[in-house]
């Protein structure tokens, strides 16, 4: 694997908080196109994993490289090339689901963007409350406005953190077939998640974070290994 | 959707068009609502600088001894009005600590979360936190300015409008300069290192107070000389608007190198002190400081220090009662308390009075009233906490109660040795003295534990509820019961202090022993809950 080919990586990175690790140093590289997964216990840093590798929290040691140089969330290439969605959301009470995504839409420079968002309420079932606002939705539909708010904007690299909490399944298989179509479009995913349906459908290999432990393991063994 | 493109940045949409044309569409009522919300927090300003000015001048009155007797004592070398004079760089040092906890270019986190990301130009919205917090600083250092001048004023009893209103612009500008700084700071990442320099600084003009101090014990003319300048200095609208034009000048260059800069302040900065500001934000709504202050230290391992071995052999509960106290650091707050009446009676004139004692004796119980009341919150509060440590309630209350209790008297034993040694207590006030603490100990630590045992408010509902100023009034007091619980148990110590010849009328006595039953009545509920539990 050439460095050309990778677009997101890890290099001896130790997160923790005040110093103190959580596990032993992470060091994984994901090519273009490819489907990485991050499974752990509870507690276990996955989700402190995502936030230190998209700058969210200081890294007690090592780097993360994004397309050959140290990630800056705060660059432009960033902002255009990957898009996120992490567990905790926060929305605007003023705004309604579909001005949320509207906003989304034109900050990416979608000459359609009312197109762009009726697709979205559409896949993600959210048409008949697209006029109200987030603290008039339930907990599933708040996940979904945030996932549809990482999935209407053009993106290279696609990080979701537990993205089939709160889902039901017939919205989690459309959602994962559609992930499946963004690799086929050579869209790259880096994925916190339990479901071993997932990472068996849409990823490639996994990283674990087991106690003290780092491992990559396939996508099969992953799955295995959530369901053991 | 998911298409490449260069890595030009949009330049014409404003997120930040959406919300304002969100809120042009809003009808009537809601931008009532929207107004009554800022008029609120504008209100509650005003309302607490009221407040605060009239505690200062009690504070300042008792201080003064009201014109009464005070121990003229020979390391007394200061007075009042040196001492408010030369408080004031301490004053902008920790304004400048405060804006640079702050951020202070913040974004609120639903900004932070959908904004940072899009990629457009960001100038604009990096610009506006920046001026926001320009007049954040302004507005912050203004309200620390007036209450230093209501101090100065109080003190010295002169009142001169130029003055005033010279000092109120200095305040102002000088904090538009220090935001200005902070916000340098912050682009730079080197907060860190920027408060060390302030520990330093702060450390630097304490031993400087010392010095003069020592200077003015040898009645040495430079150091006199120097005070009386400083005092006189004060009082000129000269000086003020010296300093002023200065401030405004430095202010100038430093907010134009900020301006220029501050597309640099890295986002997860902006996301963070959004975080902080928002946090103060809810605190102060809660008028509970409690989360903002550091968080205490972690258990660790018990191995990890020695100190605490012998800990180890203690009853579980008292073992976390302990450890919290020292590694939570809930004895700082008392500590610091004592050290600096210690200071002030000894170094400033006309404090060694009973009045000036008797308000830190009042002080003391509510600081005790609070610090002891977040020690006991959870064990208070956490209702499986017992559970967890396989222990019933009363197993768990009973110690916390009596833990504090102890705490309490020992710390009011301690502090008794500053009157006896003042002469404020005469020997034949010591058999009602002993009595005093006992009464005032149990009071406080009953009222700890019902601060502990203190739910969350809805201030703004509870407020906007209020019907009138009785109402209002009602609130208020509801929230300082404790406060006040802790206030009566002390009367006997109070009335010992400031009419030593007269004696305590029993009722005072009756008094302070009924603040004392909402202990007991905990004690005995916990007694029931664990009988209870066992029939």
């Amino acid at each position: 694997m050439s460095s050309g080919d990778r677009q997101i990586e890890t290099h001896e990175l130790l997160i923790g908080y005040a110093g103190q690790a959580l596990c032993e140093p992470i060091s994984f590289s994901v090519q273009t196109g490819a489907g990485m997964g991050i499974i752990g216990a509870n507690g276990s840093g996955k989700s402190s994993l995502i936030r230190t590798v998209l700058g969210l929290q200081p890294a007690v040691s090592g780097t993360v490289i994004y397309c050959g140089s140290p990630l800056d969330e705060g660059s432009a290439r960033f902002r255009q090339e990957v898009a996120v969605q992490v567990a905790d959301g926060v929305f605007f009470d003023e705004l309604s689901v579909a001005e949320h995504l509207e906003m989304v839409a034109r900050g990416h420079r979608i000459k359609a963007w009312q197109a762009a968002v009726d697709a979205e309420l559409e896949f993600f079932e959210l048409t008949q409350v697209k006029q109200r606002l987030p603290q008039e939705l339930s907990s599933g539909q708040r996940r979904k406005l945030l996932l549809a708010a990482a999935l209407i904007r053009p993106a290279s690299l696609l990080i979701l953190d537990e993205p089939e909490q709160r889902l039901d399944r017939r919205i989690r298989t459309k959602l994962y077939r559609r992930l499946r179509q963004m690799r086929a479009n050579r869209v790259t995913l880096l994925v916190v998640t339990h479901d071993p349906q997932l990472i068996r459908e849409c990823l490639g290999e996994v990283v674990l974070l087991d106690g003290d432990q780092v491992q990559t393991l396939g996508a099969q063994s992953g799955a295995l290994w959530l369901e053991r | 959707m998911n298409v490449k493109r260069g890595h030009e940045v949009e330049q014409t949409y404003d997120p930040r068009q959406l919300i304002r044309t969100v809120k042009k569409r809003r009808d009537r009522s809601a931008r009532i609502d929207a107004f009554s919300e800022g008029y609120i927090w504008v209100l509650l300003a005003v309302v607490a600088l009221v407040y605060l000015f009239s505690a200062l001048s009690g504070v300042l009155f008792a201080l003064q001894g009201a014109g009464g007797n005070a121990t003229q004592l020979p390391s007394a070398v200061w007075d009042l009005q040196d001492l408010t004079v030369a408080l004031l760089p301490v004053l902008l040092l920790g304004c400048f600590r405060g804006l640079l906890y702050l951020g202070p270019c913040g974004l609120r986190p639903d900004k932070a979360a959908w904004w940072l990301p899009l990629a457009v130009d960001l100038s604009g919205i990096r610009k506006r936190s920046f001026y926001n917090a320009l007049i954040l600083g302004a507005l912050f250092n203004s309200f620390i300015g007036i209450l230093w001048l209501a101090g100065l004023f109080t003190v010295s009893g002169r009142f001169e409008v130029q003055v005033f209103v010279c000092a109120l612009v200095f305040f102002a500008v000088m904090g538009a300069l220090l935001s200005a700084i902070a916000t340098l700071v912050q682009i730079a990442e080197c907060a860190r290192s920027v408060r060390r320099i302030c520990r330093l600084l702060l450390m630097l003009f304490t031993m400087g107070l010392g010095i003069s101090w020592s200077l003015l014990l040898t009645e040495n003319i430079w150091a006199q000389g120097a005070y009386g300048l400083l005092g006189e200095l004060a009082y000129a609208p000269g000086f003020w608007a010296t300093g002023c034009v200065g401030a405004l000048l430095l202010a100038t260059i430093v907010i134009w190198q900020a301006t220029r800069k501050i597309d640099q302040v890295k986002a997860n900065s902006l996301r963070l002190a959004g975080q902080i500001q928002n946090e103060l934000v809810g605190s102060l709504a809660q008028m509970e400081l409690s989360g903002m202050l550091p968080a205490p230290e972690s258990a660790g391992p018990r191995t990890r220090n020695s100190w605490y071995r012998p800990l180890r052999h203690l009853p579980v509960v008292l073992q976390i009662l302990l450890l919290r106290y020292l590694r939570g650091r809930y004895w700082r707050a008392p500590g610091n308390l004592v050290l600096l009446t210690v200071a002030l009676v000894l170094a400033v004139r006309s404090i060694a009075n009973p009045l000036a004692v008797t308000g830190f004796f009042v002080l003391l119980l509510w600081v005790l009233t609070e610090s002891l009341g977040r020690l006991n919150r959870p064990l208070a509060n956490a209702p499986g906490l017992a559970q967890m440590l396989g222990l019933p309630r009363t197993a768990l209350v009973r110690p916390a109660i009596g833990f504090t209790l102890c705490v309490i008297l020992v710390i009011l034993s301690i502090c008794s040795l500053l009157p006896l040694a003042l002469g404020m207590i005469p020997p034949a006030n010591l058999g009602f003295w002993i009595p005093g603490v006992l009464v005032a100990g149990s009071g406080t630590s009953a009222a700890a534990w019902g601060r502990a045992t203190r739910g969350e408010r809805d201030w703004e509902a509870l407020i906007l509820g209020a019907s009138n100023e009785i109402h209002t009034g009602s609130l208020m007091l509801i929230e300082l019961r404790y406060f006040l619980q802790a206030t009566v148990s002390g009367l006997p110590l109070i009335l010992l202090l400031l009419t030593p010849i007269a004696a305590v009328p029993w009722g005072i006595w009756a008094l302070g022993l009924l603040c004392t039953y909402p202990g007991y009545a905990a004690l005995r509920r916990a007694g029931e809950s664990a009988t209870a539990h066992v029939r």
